[in-house]
């Protein structure tokens, strides 16, 4: 049983490398630190093959020092390994989700965007590749509908309830470092009924235009109405960095 | 071979279980944040587990490769003057709080104080290069957040190092699996430099990786079941608004090398002391270092330095909020 943190430190570093190989480590951390990871983690399988190695020597020499019982924390943590490793088999790696999303969505004030809305040069800007993370930063910076008139949106998202029957928000979460520091950004759609068409967590489409609304509260009275809303493919990195 | 039998069988059995609750109607509407508990979770193995490997790695190098007395030669015998070295130990070793764990037991396990141990891992991650770059990208010199931050560290961990010091008998404040662990000489850990480094790596890697997976579980869940709502509800007090940031600092967990970038989007809620609050105290006590230092110290132990590192904190951000 003293083998049991190097079989949490095997299964640990399998998943990583898997979750690499399958480029999906992006689920998880920041991009940037992939390389660093990939390393580490074959750094841990160097020191797992050498622990394995020389372990009936090292056994021997070291005699009976290691042979006491588990701890509750140490079966807890297997256990936790069991279902994370169950849970991990039949689950695909997933984002966070809506309920995450409103958790988080108090106390955010800014998150910094592409675009400039003090800047001359965004009102003849292109438009077509903003994602969820700019079109917000760009309703904080600046609520007056003259800037979004005649602006195309067009962004991948996931639905979150916005509270109103009338109102989705289209939700990415913003990551620095892993799912764990992620932030949400959210634009309001406004789509009658929504629920009844669409699902909370599910990835869409939204192509359409800003326009006021009075009775859509936050961030603004501006919403986007769709022209168009698709089933959308949960990217490969489904965080925003 | 004949005890992990059951231990198999046990994860068997969890593995069943897990996979039944999870396919259940019973669960179907907390499925989001079940599975936002396993997401966190896992996003903090994966993210810490680069680390753990790296701190256990330098620790090894410590305790086998390099020579007791080139680590205490240079070192200064007064213990202000060797502490205040000690503590910017992480301004060359860029590991996050984690990894600094697994070295701090290497220091221990070569011989150094128990104090002059704990200034070292409180000190580095604050101290340590990567922190203090994106804690500029982050603040730059706004609001004096950057210097309080890397002051505030640096007097913090040496004024925990120095209470720990001041024990008539440092031992009683380890676990005693460690201390035991420590009075193995090295040479005694296999007939071989090899040997030794594969001995280390078990008995290290099964002392903190139960802590660091029960940690992150923990750390998952209370994220998902705490709202944040409640938190920032507190956010314009001058003092209650300290306390939140502290209190959002530990349950978090976030790496120290980018809690800056974390924060950020709260520097317009919060006042610069209840940042800085949180800058102080997330790296040296949040729910994952908690479960990894009770791998080496006793709660009674980690209780003191939680709260006199919160006290320190508290402290810090009130003076700041009311001086601005």
């Amino acid at each position: 049983m003293a083998w049991r943190g190097v079989w949490a430190v095997a299964v640990l570093t399998v998943v990583t490398l898997w979750l690499a190989w399958q480029g999906m480590l992006g689920f998880y951390i920041h991009p940037r630190y992939n390389i660093f990871t990939i390393v580490m983690a074959s750094i841990g399988v160097v020191l797992l093959v050498i622990a394995s190695l020389t372990s009936g020597q090292s056994r021997s020499h070291a005699g009976h020092r290691h042979a006491r019982g588990p701890t509750v924390v140490e079966w807890l943590s297997l256990g936790m390994v069991a279902a994370l490793i169950a849970l991990s088999v039949v689950l695909p790696p997933t984002t966070l989700s809506s309920y995450t999303a409103e958790n988080r969505s108090f106390g955010t004030v800014a998150t910094p965007g592409a675009v400039d809305a003090t800047d001359p040069d965004t009102a003849t800007a292109g438009f077509d590749n903003l994602t969820v993370r700019d079109w917000a930063s760009l309703l904080i910076q600046t609520q007056d509908p003259a800037f979004f008139r005649g602006k195309p949106f067009s962004a991948l998202g996931t639905i979150t309830d916005s509270g109103d029957p009338d109102v989705f928000f289209l939700t990415r979460f913003v990551v620095t470092c892993c799912a764990v520091d992620a932030q949400p950004v959210s634009v309001p759609v406004y789509f009658p009924d929504w629920q009844e068409e669409f699902t909370p967590d599910a990835w869409v489409v939204v192509t359409g235009g800003f326009q006021v609304l009075p009775h859509v509260a936050e961030p603004g009275n501006l919403a986007v109405v769709p022209l168009e809303i698709v089933e959308g493919e949960v990217p490969r990195e489904p965080y925003l960095f | 071979m004949r005890r992990l039998v059951p231990v198999a069988l046990l994860l068997g059995l969890l593995g069943v279980i897990a996979l039944r609750s999870w396919t259940s109607e019973n669960v179907a509407p907390f499925r989001g944040q079940l599975q936002d508990v396993v997401t966190l979770a896992l996003s903090l193995l994966v993210e810490s587990l680069p680390f753990i490997i790296l701190g256990i790695g330098l620790s090894i190098v410590v305790q086998v490769f390099v020579p007791t007395s080139w680590l205490e030669s240079w070192l200064p015998r007064n213990p202000f003057a060797r502490r205040a070295i000690v503590s910017l130990f992480g301004m060359f070793l860029p590991v996050c709080e984690c990894g600094n764990v697994p070295l701090a037991r290497g220091l221990m396990g070569r011989g150094y104080g128990v104090g002059d141990s704990i200034t070292f891992l409180f000190a580095a991650p604050i101290v340590n290069p990567v922190t203090i770059i994106t804690t500029h990208q982050a603040f730059g010199f706004d609001d004096g957040i950057l210097v309080a931050r890397l002051l505030a560290g640096y007097v913090i961990a040496n004024i925990v190092g120095w209470l720990f010091s001041l024990h008539p008998d440092p031992e009683k404040l380890l676990t005693t699996t460690f201390v035991r662990d420590c009075q193995i000489p090295v040479a005694d850990r296999g007939p071989s430099k090899l040997h030794t480094v594969g001995s280390l790596f078990v008995s290290e890697s099964t002392a903190l990786m139960p802590a660091l997976i029960l940690g992150a579980f923990i750390a998952g869940a209370i994220q998902v079941g705490v709202s944040r709502e409640v938190l920032f509800a507190l956010g314009t007090d001058p003092i209650v608004s300290v306390m939140a940031l502290i209190v959002l600092a530990f349950v978090i967990s976030v790496c120290a090398n980018v809690d800056a970038f974390f924060i950020l989007p709260f520097a317009q809620t919060f006042l610069p002391g209840s940042i800085v609050a949180f800058l102080v105290f997330g790296p040296l006590i949040d729910i994952k270092m908690v479960a990894l230092l009770r791998t080496t110290f006793r709660a009674r132990a980690i209780g003191v330095m939680a709260v006199v590192v919160g006290l320190c904190a508290l402290a810090l951000g009130m003076v700041m909020n009311s001086a601005g």
